[in-house]
């Protein structure tokens, strides 16, 4: 007996050591759903994105996909060119982006790098009343506009927007051939053109000067626009005439604005390009006086409701028009910020652990030394998104130690 | 009985045994703490230091070490602790010795200072393990306008930034007899590479009010020294900045 109290004083501290940092398994705690291995083929669509099946971009950062790691992006310009602030897109061998150069009589230019790196080539420099076309290539709720680059074969077209004096307004379609090497006008597509969304893999484009003549989508391979949608139906004349269009996947969804309605309200339609269906998703009876239309992410449309300091964000089902609830979304109930979408997974905004120093002058001209949260970025699967499962991965910067 | 005793003894046991395994390494964690803050000074200063010139002002030394160990410039635009009015302890007077010595602070102005300390009714401030303290204080104006009056100060008493309003307005003149006053208060007029910089910020300014901005840099210092007077607000200091981070705001460094 005695010699059991002995063998208890030796077992019971080694018991109790083992014991220290051994979690015991929460039977109601669910396992997190692992992050399956990322496989991503992107469909090809005449529209080039912020996104090609290995990487997201913006304008000095790219985020790789298969590593999970974020690093700066900055090639050499040629001499006297600036980047501006719209963002590149690719088309999985080389990024194409918007340059400026400064002076008196500044001017912006095309520009193209390959993926690897190496020489920045300039492929179309603007004349003094030239514009690159750019637009919110990848959804509303992107933060940088991006140059509107269409695939057609060996072939890249863009949008010059011309303006002058003597000259009538006009948008040409441009095409650089890589083969070749040179640049050319392709056709003159209209007065100013637009791009507001694509459908089926082309972009869709609206006269700003001629917005009865209807929407419009434009084969890069021929040059070809064909009336996607009419002025001339009554019931779907207003999503051709509407001052703000969103045109993503099968839909296109336009605000009315208040000042336009004699009862003061806001509405928000949409249109489904397959059915032919026409619902109200949201109006000023949602609880905000204005309410604006943000992005499409599957068939959901994001809305912003806002009132004097008061907005709230939320998603309706475009097929339903039901609000969409249980969506991934952050402490105060926003949902999680959707940038870019690549395959079956979202590109969304994560608070970051990462602080940058940033120094300023002040309003009474004191150097100032601020410590600045850096949004990071993350990927998730859709369906956990909708399902709101924080199961999404983190884009590391490259050197930071993973936890 | 016995049982018992023995079952208590072997729990007794069982703990000190925990408590020895648990403590045992703690000396060595404390030897090693002290091994690596040893090695924290010369580690970050030797690759791009100050002068030696710098490094023989104390005040100038502070200044940059403590940028370079702890990351802070100076606490303008920081957000400080709020505290109570007996925190505030000798603040005042340490500031009130400093400026005192100033050929350039008159009566004037310090019994404005005074008048504004004693009606503040908000009182915040920071400090740090080098020995700098900063204080902001919510003071009323006559005119019944709310405006903060903000200092910091190292630990041996030398003013670091102030930030004042008062009804007196300043000339780009006054300016540069303040910073002449100011260097020589605090030692920093015995670096010989003071270089005057054009300052190319235009802050905003209200209506009837105007700006004067004057600034100077020691690269040998790595300090940027500055006197504003914006919106009827006077504001002077020294901070520390890298050559590099100067490039970065809206002043230049002479041509050469």
């Amino acid at each position: 007996m005695k010699r059991n109290h002995w063998l208890l004083a030796v077992a019971l501290p080694l018991l109790l050591l083992a014991g220290c940092g051994a979690k015991e398994p929460d039977p109601g705690a669910e396992a997190p759903t692992p992050t399956p291995a990322i496989q991503i083929e992107k469909p090809q669509s005449q529209v080039l994105h912020s996104t090609d099946s290995r990487s997201y971009y913006t304008q000095n950062t790219r985020y790789d996909l298969e590593t999970m790691t974020a690093r700066d992006w900055r090639p050499e310009l040629p001499r006297g060119y600036q980047m501006t602030a719209e963002g590149p897109v690719s088309d999985g061998q080389a990024l194409y982006f918007v340059l400026t150069r400064p002076g008196e009589s500044s001017s912006k230019a095309l520009g193209r790098v390959p993926l690897e790196g190496g020489e920045v080539q300039i492929l179309y420099e603007c004349g003094e009343h030239e514009q690159i076309g750019i637009a919110y290539t990848d959804g509303a709720g992107e933060y940088y506009k991006r140059p509107i680059l269409l695939r057609s074969g060996e072939r890249r077209c863009f949008l010059v927007n011309r303006w002058g004096e003597e000259e009538e307004d006009s948008t040409w379609l441009y095409a650089w051939d890589s083969a070749s090497g040179t640049c050319e006008p392709v056709k003159r597509l209209g007065g100013h053109v637009r791009f507001w969304g694509e459908y089926q893999g082309r972009a869709v484009l609206r006269d700003s000067w001629e917005p009865e003549a209807g929407l419009f989508q434009l084969d890069a391979e021929t040059g070809e626009m064909t009336v996607l949608l009419s002025s001339e139906n009554a019931e779907t004349s207003q999503f051709v005439l509407g001052p703000a269009l969103l045109i993503r996947e099968n839909f296109i969804c336009v605000g009315s604005i208040f000042a336009q309605n004699p009862d003061g309200k806001e509405r928000v339609y949409c249109l489904d390009l397959e059915t032919g269906a026409v619902r109200q998703l949201a109006s000023s009876d949602d609880g905000y006086l204005l309410v604006r239309v943000q992005d499409i992410w599957d068939g959901k449309l994001r809305v912003r409701g806002s009132e004097g300091y008061e907005s709230e964000l939320w998603y309706v089902d475009c097929s339903t028009g039901q609000k969409v609830k249980g969506m991934l979304a952050d402490e105060s109930g926003t949902p999680m910020h959707i940038r870019a979408q690549i395959g079956e997974y979202y590109l969304i905004d994560v608070e970051s652990e990462r602080w940058t120093k940033q120094l300023w002058i002040n309003d009474q001209g004191e150097p100032v030394n601020s410590w600045v949260n850096q949004r990071g970025l993350a990927l998730i699967a859709k369906e956990d998104y909708w399902a709101g499962r924080p199961d999404y991965q983190i884009f590391k910067w490259e050197g930071e130690q993973v936890p | 009985m016995k049982q018992r005793l023995f079952t208590a003894a072997a729990f007794l046991a069982a703990f000190a045994f925990l408590a020895l395994v648990l403590a045992a390494p703690l000396p060595l964690m404390e030897r090693s703490d002290e091994a690596l803050y040893a090695q924290v000074m010369p580690r970050q200063l030797t690759a791009d230091g100050q002068s030696t010139q710098a490094r023989s002002i104390d005040f100038a030394r502070q200044l940059y070490d403590r940028d370079q160990l702890l990351g802070i410039k100076n606490y303008a635009g920081a957000l400080l602790q709020m505290t109570d009015q007996e925190a505030l302890g000798d603040a005042p007077d340490r500031l009130y010795d400093f400026l005192r010595q100033m050929d350039f602070w008159s009566e004037e102005e310090q019994a404005e200072l005074e008048r504004q300390i004693a009606n503040a009714d908000h009182w915040r401030s920071a400090s740090d393990s080098v020995g700098f303290s900063a204080w902001n204080l919510n003071t009323t104006q006559d005119w019944e306008q709310c405006s903060s009056l903000q200092w910091e100060m190292s630990a041996e008493g030398q003013l670091v930034r102030m930030l004042m309003r008062n009804s007196r307005e300043y000339t780009g003149q006054d300016l540069e007899h303040l910073m002449d006053e100011y260097l020589a208060v605090t030692g920093l007029d015995v670096l010989d590479d003071w270089q005057v910089l054009d300052v190319l910020i235009q802050p905003y300014v209200t209506e009837g009010n105007t700006s004067e901005l004057r600034a100077r840099y020691s690269p040998g210092a790595k300090l940027y020294l500055y006197a504003n007077y914006v919106n009827g607000m006077l504001v002077f200091g020294v901070c520390p900045l890298e050559q590099e981070e100067l490039a970065q705001l809206d002043v230049s460094l002479p041509e050469q």
